[in-house]
């Protein structure tokens, strides 16, 4: 069915494609996995970096605690986040939408400010911390494991939350009331109607959940104190001063690299084998609560949100405490504000350029694959997608050591460079709108392009001024969500960072390990100005008051 | 400047199985020439192998005397209509109907004059600065038409053109095609499966089933002699009949049964077993008790006319049409009436397998087939 003509223009795109991914993916994954055998001052292969992984307790101990943090904040996350989502879906709540936007900032803000927060709050010397104290109570320690849980649930349940009330907004009202009339209690309709249509949806969330739990970075690392996690134990060991071994690190990558995919096509086959097509005609009517039960409704949204939100608010106010060092004085200024820009300004517009190129580049390689995926489809065009995808469930931190390894040495040096932090943010945050962009493509009809063509465009002209312009509008709202992952990124950019190329998240967490929190905060704020800005303007673009994922 | 259309022996192949094998007909000068066949029967593919979006695995396609196969498809000047309009939503209808002129680098005074001219033959210049999601089905239609024929294109394609449209605006749409078409002289091809259009606005008209080309002809011709049972069935409704065809002494006659003898006129060919097409309004209500025996068992009142279902003694049930202005009352459910043909030389009679019309002597495609 292929012309000639298009093939040609096609053909080049495509195989443009293949040499790119196969620089900037295929090549530095297997840089990695032959890293991960070869040590470098001996020049022999061999598994003593996979034997000395599993030999010592050390080592394994980091595996062990990452499952258990990832698998308990999951479990948590679906317990917090699945209950809120019927509630808020179902039941008439005032202040909804403003609830649903506070969601969705405090999932959109960098991961690390929530750590940082709580410490602020329930630190050795956190606010609460001194409070309690003064009236004698003493509480757990946040460092460690449950701080970590702590952040992550409250960071991660939005996820749940959107996940699930999406899919129950799907459920047409027709099949709840066909349970009722066919004699089910309220109980019952849940347990054996609602339940089993969202339970993919929710086991999806729950996978998302799991997978950015297990790849995260600064929370661990700012929290943890001793209890390590496996991003924080590659980071150590890459970069570490003492016994650094970037073999080491690449044979812990590769391990949970390929965790992670068996954990996720685990997850897919699960899933697939009960995944229900449904759109509502009419989704469910909200209803009314009364009495105690309206009550107990209006303070679970409440207090979660609030929760949520907490680490926000606090790190706004204390942008604008007067500060020395790690010491509030007391009173307010600005202080930390005109330290930022005097000192790291440089980071703020660093953090703007980057993101902003790295997504034009998304943008523009998106256009291409999805467009040879579903216009061109072939074995070829399958494989091309499946590659640019990959990314997506390989950490951060991995990402981030590979490049390194990769591109510090012939052919391509590029290590300290903005070019590297800006590959990698395109290569990570590239399948987060793939997958929307394709959807869009699917539901323009080819007739269109082939209106245009049979006027004398030829197909590359088509392309670019018929079915991109199509495109366009629809994957803008997804680039926007990739923009502010990509401007809050920290777990790649804190290994791939050099003097001159230091972004905002990386100043945040400089700043934070030094313990001066009021500039830290500053810069925090700034990034939260920011995402919040990017995200009236993605409501304002797609005219919805809220995100799916 | 309107051109002739010539498909040799063309093929097509998706993989290893052939769709079109080997198919060749010709379209006239200016001709207003229509495919026409059931869904799947390759109408679709014939237009889209001429327009260069399918590739052409045999044969040849010609543009007048010019060999088209290895053209791309945006160099062969063609207008193309689709089904759901392919309507650049992001344009105006003006830009729209501008943009195939932009690419062949014609001055803006050029465009804008040629764009007005042809939204006045197809009448939308109200909606000139409209957006396509504000316009009608029919506006939208007016507008794919508009942006196919304004490139002076040699020939214009239309692919199921009014399929997406109600009814009543189908046939009025249709009419405003045919109009636009004569009036600017091209060479068109028009795909449908809707026998009453293709009747309604062919020059000529090609029946297709199965990738083959059954019958080309007028409107009348196809109508009144299909070439086989088929398109006797496929275009308007005919009662088909098993009978023998008896010759006796020179005289050739038409045994429907024991009852029913019809005398012909002319020789067809000696004593056989043969199919007899009557369309639904050459069978008459006989008085006299000749004929068809058989029972009434659904009457529908159409305005115009009335349509009867009728069982008949030996089995098989029909459809007879009776025109209001012959009717005197309606005939109640039940009753038993006697049908005879009125028309003789208005039915066609086929050989038995029903491939080959006895009545017409030069019968090209159905033999090829």
């Amino acid at each position: 069915m292929l012309k000639k003509a298009n093939l040609d223009f096609w053909l080049i795109i495509k195989i443009f494609m293949f040499i790119m991914l196969a620089f900037f993916l295929v090549y530095p994954m297997f840089n990695l996995f032959k890293g991960s055998f070869f040590n470098a001052e001996s020049g022999i292969f061999s598994l003593e970096y996979y034997k000395e992984f599993f030999s010592r307790s050390y080592y394994f101990k980091a595996f062990r605690n990452s499952m258990s943090v990832s698998s308990l904040a999951t479990i948590l996350t679906v317990l917090v986040g699945a209950p809120l989502a019927y509630i808020m879906t179902r039941f008439r709540i005032r202040g909804k939408r403003f609830l649903a936007i506070l969601i969705v900032i405090s999932l959109l803000s960098p991961p690390f400010i929530g750590a940082y927060s709580w410490i602020m709050l329930l630190g050795r010397s956190g606010a609460i911390t001194k409070i309690l104290s003064y009236i004698g109570i003493n509480i757990p320690s946040i460092y460690g494991f449950k701080g970590i849980l702590l952040v992550f649930v409250l960071k991660l349940f939005p996820y749940i939350y959107l996940y699930v009330s999406g899919a129950l907004k799907s459920i047409d009202s027709s099949l709840e009331e066909a349970a009722e009339s066919l004699g089910s209690t309220n109980i019952r309709k849940i347990l054996t109607v609602t339940f089993p249509l969202i339970m993919p949806t929710m086991l999806g969330g729950a996978l998302l959940v799991f997978m950015t739990a297990l790849a995260d970075f600064g929370t661990p690392m700012i929290l943890g104190e001793g209890y390590i996690t496996m991003p924080v134990l590659i980071y150590s060991e890459f970069v570490g001063e003492v016994g650094g071994s970037a073999g080491f690190a690449s044979a812990i990558s590769v391990l949970i690299v390929l965790f992670i995919i068996v954990v996720f096509y685990l997850q897919k086959y699960v899933v697939n084998k009960r995944t229900y097509e449904m759109s509502a005609l009419r989704p469910v009517e909200t209803r009314e609560l009364r009495g105690s039960k309206k009550f107990f409704a209006y303070l679970y949204c409440y207090v979660i949100v609030a929760l949520a939100t907490i680490p926000q608010i606090m790190v706004v106010y204390t942008s604008f405490l007067e500060t020395n060092g790690p010491i509030f004085t007391g009173g307010y200024s600005f202080n930390s504000y005109t330290t930022v820009m005097r000192r790291m300004g440089d980071s703020i517009q660093n953090s703007f350029i980057f993101s902003i190129i790295a997504v034009i580049i998304m943008i523009i390689i998106t256009l291409f694959i999805s467009y040879l995926s579903v216009r061109r489809k072939s074995f070829s065009s399958n494989m091309l997608d499946t590659m640019v995808m990959l990314p997506y469930i390989i950490p951060g931190t991995v990402i981030g050591i590979t490049y390194l390894i990769t591109f510090n040495s012939k052919p391509l040096v590029l290590s300290g460079t903005a070019a590297i932090i800006i590959l990698s943010l395109v290569i990570r945050r590239t399948p987060t709108i793939i997958r929307s962009s394709t959807a869009i493509l699917y539901q323009i009809d080819p007739s269109i392009e082939e209106a245009s063509i049979s006027l004398g465009y030829p197909p590359a002209k088509t392309f670019f001024k018929i079915t991109a312009v199509m495109m366009l509008p629809g994957i803008f709202s997804g680039a926007i969500l990739a923009w502010i992952r990509a401007i809050c990124e920290l777990s790649s950019s804190i290994i791939l960072y050099s003097g001159s190329t230091k972004t905002m998240a990386v100043a945040i967490y400089v700043e934070v390990i030094r313990t001066s929190f009021g500039t830290a905060a500053a810069i925090s704020t700034i990034l939260i100005g920011t995402t919040v800005v990017a995200l009236m303007l993605f409501f304002k673009l797609t005219g919805r008051e809220e995100i799916s994922l | 400047m309107s051109v002739t259309i010539n498909f040799k022996n063309t093929t097509k192949k998706y993989g290893d199985v052939t769709v079109i094998n080997g198919l060749s007909f010709g379209v006239k000068e200016g001709e207003f020439f229509t495919l026409l066949g059931p869904s799947g029967c390759g109408k679709t593919t014939i237009l889209r192998m001429l327009a260069g979006f399918n590739s052409i695995e045999g044969g040849e396609v010609f543009i007048d005397d010019r060999v088209i196969n290895r053209t791309s498809p945006h160099k062969r000047n063609i207008g193309m209509v689709f089904q759901n309009y392919a309507i650049f939503p992001h344009m105006t209808v003006y830009g729209n109907v501008a943009f195939g002129l932009k690419v062949k680098r014609f001055d803006k005074e050029q465009i804008k004059q040629r764009v007005d001219e042809i939204l006045k033959i197809v009448q939308i210049e109200k909606w000139r600065d409209k957006y396509p999601k504000n316009l009608s089905g029919g506006q939208q239609q007016r507008v794919a038409l508009a942006r196919a024929i304004v490139i002076h294109p040699n020939v214009l394609l239309m692919d199921e053109p009014l399929s997406n449209l109600d009814a009543k605006l189908r046939v009025e749409m249709r009419v405003a095609i045919k109009k636009i078409q004569n009036r600017i002289g091209i060479t068109t091809i028009y795909v449908t499966h809707d026998q009453e259009e293709a009747l309604a606005i062919s020059d000529r008209i090609a029946v297709m089933n199965d990738g083959k080309i059954l019958q080309i002809g007028t409107p009348e011709d196809i109508y009144l002699r299909p070439v086989n049972v088929f398109v006797a069935t496929f275009i308007g409704h005919s009662n088909i009949f098993d009978a023998k065809l008896v010759v006796e002494d020179g005289i050739s006659n038409i045994l429907f049964n024991d009852e029913y003898r019809v005398r012909l006129n002319k020789m067809y060919g000696g004593s056989q077993a043969v199919k007899v097409a009557v369309r639904p309004e050459d069978l008459i209500f006989n008085k006299n008790g000749v004929g068809l025996k058989g029972k009434v068992i659904l009457s529908t009142f159409l305005g115009q006319r009335i349509n009867y279902e009728i069982l008949l003694d030996k089995g098989s049930s029909i459809l007879v049409t009776q025109d209001i202005t012959n009717m005197r009352k309606i005939i109640p459910k039940g009753e038993t009436v006697h049908l005879s043909i009125g028309a003789e030389e208005r039915s066609n009679i086929f050989n038995e397998t029903g491939e080959n019309n006895l009545i017409l002597k030069d019968n090209t495609y159905a033999k090829k087939s």
